[in-house]
Order: C-alpha cells, then sequence, then structure tokens
C-alpha cells in the first residue's frame, strides 16, 4: 500500500512506524512513590513539587504503535524523538465504528479526513503489521531517547512512501498550526438558531445578541 | 544527580488567573512528600487504574466527538 521497507540501518525520519513503544500514563491526581526507606505512598504531584526533590514512582505504561513526529534534522541530532501513537481507525474515530460500506468508507477516507485533523489515516498492510484501518492520533504523543529508538531500530516496521510523507507532514503541521474559533461567530439569526438546535451550548457573540434585540422574540436564543 | 538540574527557575506567585500556587521548592530538600502509605500490591493496583481509567476517559471523549457534526454514513 503506502508504505515502504527500508533497511534496518537506514537514519530515522519522519514517518518511519515503530511498534512495541513505551506508552506512560502520568495523571497529576495519583502518584505512587517508592520511598527510600521502601514504603510506597500514595500522593499526588502538588504534593512532589512542594518538596522540590526528585522521586522514583510506579508508573503504567503499555506498549504502543507510533510514527515519528520530529522532523528530519532533528530526528538525526536532538536527544529526544518526538512520536504520535497509531491505533485502531475505529477507536480513534468513533463515527467509522460501524462503517462497513465502500462508498462510507470512501467518504470518510477522502471528505472526513479534510475535515478532521486530529488524525491521519493509515490502511492496512501485512507488511507492517496493520491488519485492519489504522490512524495516528495526533493528539497523544510519546517522547522516546533518539539513542534508544536508533538501537531499537528492529522495532521499526516500515516508512511512508514518497505521496503518503508528503501529506502526513503537511497534516501534522496542520495539526499543530489549527486556530481555535468559535466557529458560529459569522452565522446570521436563522443559521444559529439551526446550529443551536444541534448545539444547545452554544453562546452567541454579542454582534448576535444585539441582533436578536433589535428583530424581537422568536431569536436563536430561545 | 546534581541539584542544579531540580532548580525549577520560578518562584511561587500568584497564576495570571490571580490564584495561589503551592510554595515551589527550588532545591531539593529532604522532606517527604505527604500521602498514604499503600502495599506493594495496592500500589500495582493503582498504577493500573490509572492506565486503566486515562483508557476509559480517551474512549468516551471520542465518543462524544464522534456524536458531533457530519454523518458520514449520510453522505452521498
Amino acid at each position: 500500500m503506502i508504505y515502504e521497507d527500508l533497511p534496518r540501518d537506514a537514519p530515522i525520519r519522519q514517518g518511519d512506524i515503530f511498534v512495541g513503544l513505551p506508552r506512560v500514563e502520568v495523571t497529576l491526581d495519583t502518584i505512587v512513590l517508592y520511598e527510600e526507606d521502601g514504603e510506597t505512598v500514595e500522593c499526588r504531584w502538588r504534593d512532589i513539587v512542594q518538596t522540590g526533590r526528585e522521586v522514583v514512582a510506579l508508573l503504567p505504561l503499555r506498549p504502543a504503535t507510533a510514527i515519528v513526529a520530529t522532523q528530519d534534522c532533528d530526528a538525526t541530532r536532538s536527544d529526544d524523538i518526538t512520536l504520535c501513537e497509531i491505533r485502531a481507525f475505529r477507536h480513534v474515530e468513533r463515527k467509522a465504528e460501524h462503517t462497513v460500506s465502500p462508498k462510507s468508507w470512501k467518504n470518510i477516507i477522502t471528505q472526513h479526513a479534510r475535515i478532521n485533523q486530529k488524525w491521519f489515516y493509515l490502511p492496512p498492510d501485512a507488511g507492517v503489521g496493520f491488519q485492519e484501518k489504522m490512524a495516528v492520533d495526533f493528539m497523544v504523543t510519546l517522547r522516546v531517547p533518539r539513542l534508544d529508538l536508533e538501537a531499537s531500530r528492529d522495532l521499526r516496521r516500515g516508512r511512508l512512501n514518497t505521496a503518503a510523507y508528503a501529506h502526513f507532514r503537511e497534516r501534522i503541521a496542520d495539526f499543530f498550526r489549527r486556530f481555535p474559533y468559535d466557529e458560529w461567530y459569522p452565522l446570521d439569526d436563522d443559521e444559529l438558531a439551526a446550529y443551536m438546535k444541534e448545539y444547545p451550548e452554544t453562546k452567541p457573540y454579542p454582534w448576535q445578541l444585539a441582533r436578536h434585540a433589535a428583530q424581537g422574540p422568536g431569536d436563536a436564543r430561545q | 544527580m546534581n541539584p542544579e538540574i531540580l532548580d525549577l527557575g520560578v518562584s511561587a506567585g500568584p497564576t495570571a488567573s490571580g490564584a495561589s500556587l503551592p510554595p515551589l521548592a527550588t532545591r531539593a530538600n529532604s522532606s517527604r512528600a505527604s500521602g498514604r502509605r499503600v502495599s506493594p500490591s495496592e500500589a500495582r493496583r493503582i498504577a493500573l487504574n490509572i492506565l486503566y481509567r486515562a483508557e476509559s476517559r480517551r474512549e468516551q471523549t471520542a465518543r462524544e466527538e464522534a456524536a458531533r457534526g457530519i454523518k458520514w454514513e449520510d453522505v452521498e
């Protein structure tokens, strides 16, 4: 499909796919410490910060499949490599949980992919070990020391081919360039009413409220 | 470990919103973090629960996100 094999000693590049990397889960709410006296203590992160000391803690990990997000120059020299997790598409994009027909998949893979910038579609491929449709989840990142990753190149399953890589490179840039805005700000009264029917928690902007006030009752705020 | 590494380089003070922060130590000191003593088996259970809770939260968020916007099954 859209992947290519590469020699084991090939340098690590953006778009390389690794399996079995450790994903650490940390919460600020609960951390279990191993104290010097051998005791295990449950506390919160703010309790640790207040002591200002380094600690040893028990953190849960699980193996993850991931794609290199770090750009090529940094992947050659920097201490750390950042990767984005790859998971089953139906888990990343729950809209596709029950999708079966090729026509629906076509809509999701082409049109939806243009709209939803939080994931990047990866088709199944036996060569890289993807048994089903997969997705890069840009929201979930892992950090691995570069030297460790270079020493673990046997965990690399492949690389995006030229066409897929060019697309991936732009998509990951787009993801971090996204501008958070309230999409309803330019809607007129009727459009806003339709929007609020779907998203009742919407708070109209002052210019939208002023328009309603001028037009009287029956407006979108109701 | 070089204690300089632990120098946070920040001082305690009000946040931009005016909320007060806990005092931040800028050098390691010998005090222990306050907390509840747990057995090794409970420690393991707590750590695993952190993992399961995080996965469950992500799944819930993904479902909420999926409920918004275009229903792609309906697109011609």
